[in-house]
């Protein structure tokens, strides 16, 4: 596989920023949750869509180009101050001509683990996600946001430095069928999954008040290798930016780009669009 | 004798006792989101007026309701709900007179303060909280050691009259 010159110096441009710039760094990650958990008695309201331009199978079998969107609406609560549970529905054209409910999926974290300081913390956490989907599978390519029906397992780390925040997760995913259909033999039914991610602040420079939009830069790699049948290898970069607003809104504006993989997959990039809206102490 | 009095000192709650605002700095967060969560937690509390924030500084300068019965423990479980840890807690007092040498004790409501440092001529006093969950956790060790000289004696005959209420450690300032 290729690693195309441009992208490869956007990626090094970015991590020279992450690494050398002197600012607050932010753990709202894109593609991976933090350590940390959303208030308890908050509630947030997401929707997310993501597009790409890619293959999908049709019914002749064979694979059309075309623009595809998978809409994503979110439900998150904050239990307590220690658990946290998501809640997301897919909505696509991934598998379809038409936009179609095309499976859930339930999040769930808990913070097992805290050391705070004055502008710094590390933290630890356990998930586990349930996902379910309703659609036959074409592609060895495992998610459980929209693709596959399975269990994800893992831990996730987050260390914020101060000037930077540094993420690692890591899980293991069982495959089960989806929904009406068999899963294939190419789709392994043990896989890890894992990302890395790096966010930090660049604007403002000095907070004043809560209106001061903030803007955040983010980069993040997503790694998927099966434990069982096939050998699926599949690497992804994330680089994205967020803006903050009023405290309490956010949109996020991501690029999701394959740097290796040997597996078949509906596309190989693609676009991401967020916007966020959290009720601080909406239950009592 | 001195007995009796103690009981009646509990009994009355002391009722001029008057906290008028505390500085709270927060630890963990960087963000502006992060603060607004941790403020809209503290406002749900009944004795909180009005809250400042320093954004910067992650701090929050609130004032209390006058006549209004403050637990300090609920600051604390506030910020945590938030997701984040108290790293200072500061409040102002105005008029005090201390009940007993040493250490010198504060009843309030449901809750004892345990001085440190005390300054019987100064009309307001700023008290800094002490205990775990109140101060970040390499500031505690330090100050364990201040914390050790202010504990009364397993032998003394308050003891069992404080077992009811909350009890703080404060440094004065």
């Amino acid at each position: 596989m290729f690693w195309p010159n441009n992208i490869l110096k956007q990626i090094f441009v970015l991590m020279f920023l992450i690494f050398f710039h002197q600012s607050f760094a932010q753990e709202l990650f894109v593609i991976s949750e933090p350590a940390s958990n959303m208030p308890a008695k908050a509630l947030s309201f997401r929707i997310t869509d993501k597009l790409m331009n890619g293959h999908r199978h049709s019914i002749s079998g064979k694979n059309e180009n075309l623009i595809m969107h998978r809409i994503v609406p979110e439900i998150a609560i904050g239990l307590n101050k220690k658990v946290n549970i998501r809640i997301s529905a897919f909505l696509a054209n991934y598998y379809q001509p038409s936009m179609q409910l095309e499976g859930f999926n339930c999040y769930v974290k808990y913070r097992f683990f805290s050391k705070d300081d004055v502008h710094r913390h590390f933290r630890m956490a356990a998930f586990s996600r349930v996902a379910i989907a309703n659609h036959p599978l074409y592609f060895r390519e495992i998610n459980l946001e929209g693709d596959n029906t399975g269990i994800n397992n893992g831990i996730v780390a987050t260390q914020l430095l101060h000037k930077l925040a540094l993420s690692v997760t890591a899980g293991h995913v069982y495959t089960l069928d989806n929904i009406g259909d068999q899963r294939p033999d190419f789709v392994a039914s043990n896989s890890l999954n894992y990302t890395f991610s790096a966010g930090y602040l660049l604007l403002p420079f000095k907070y004043k008040n809560y209106n001061q939009p903030n803007l955040n830069i983010y980069l993040e790699m997503h790694g998927r290798n099966s434990l069982s049948e096939y050998n699926t290898n599949i690497y992804d970069v994330f680089p994205a930016v967020q803006l903050i607003l009023k405290s309490y809104m956010r949109i996020d504006l991501g690029y999701r780009y394959q740097i290796k993989s040997n597996a078949a997959r509906n596309a190989y990039a693609g676009f991401l669009v967020r916007f966020e809206y959290n009720i601080f102490n909406a239950l009592k | 004798m001195k007995n009796i009095f103690f009981l009646l000192l509990l009994s009355s709650s002391i009722s001029y006792a008057q906290f008028t605002k505390a500085e709270l700095k927060a630890s963990g967060l960087t963000c502006s989101m992060c603060n607004l969560a941790t403020q809209k937690q503290l406002q749900t509390l009944n004795f909180i007026d009005s809250i400042v924030p320093d954004l910067e500084l992650n701090a929050f300068h609130i004032y209390f309701k006058q006549q209004a019965a403050i637990d300090f423990s609920l600051i604390k479980k506030k910020v945590e709900d938030a997701g984040f840890f108290v790293a200072e807690l500061k409040v102002t007092y105005h008029k005090y007179e201390a009940f007993r040498e040493s250490p010198p004790l504060l009843f309030y409501d449901q809750s004892v303060l345990f001085i440190h440092s005390f300054d019987n001529r100064k009309e307001q006093q700023v008290f800094k909280f002490i205990d775990e969950g109140f101060v970040t956790s390499k500031e505690l060790k330090k100050l364990n050691k201040v914390k050790r000289t202010m504990i009364l004696q397993s032998n003394s005959k308050e003891l069992p009259l404080l077992r009811s209420l909350k009890m703080y450690y404060v440094l004065a300032e």
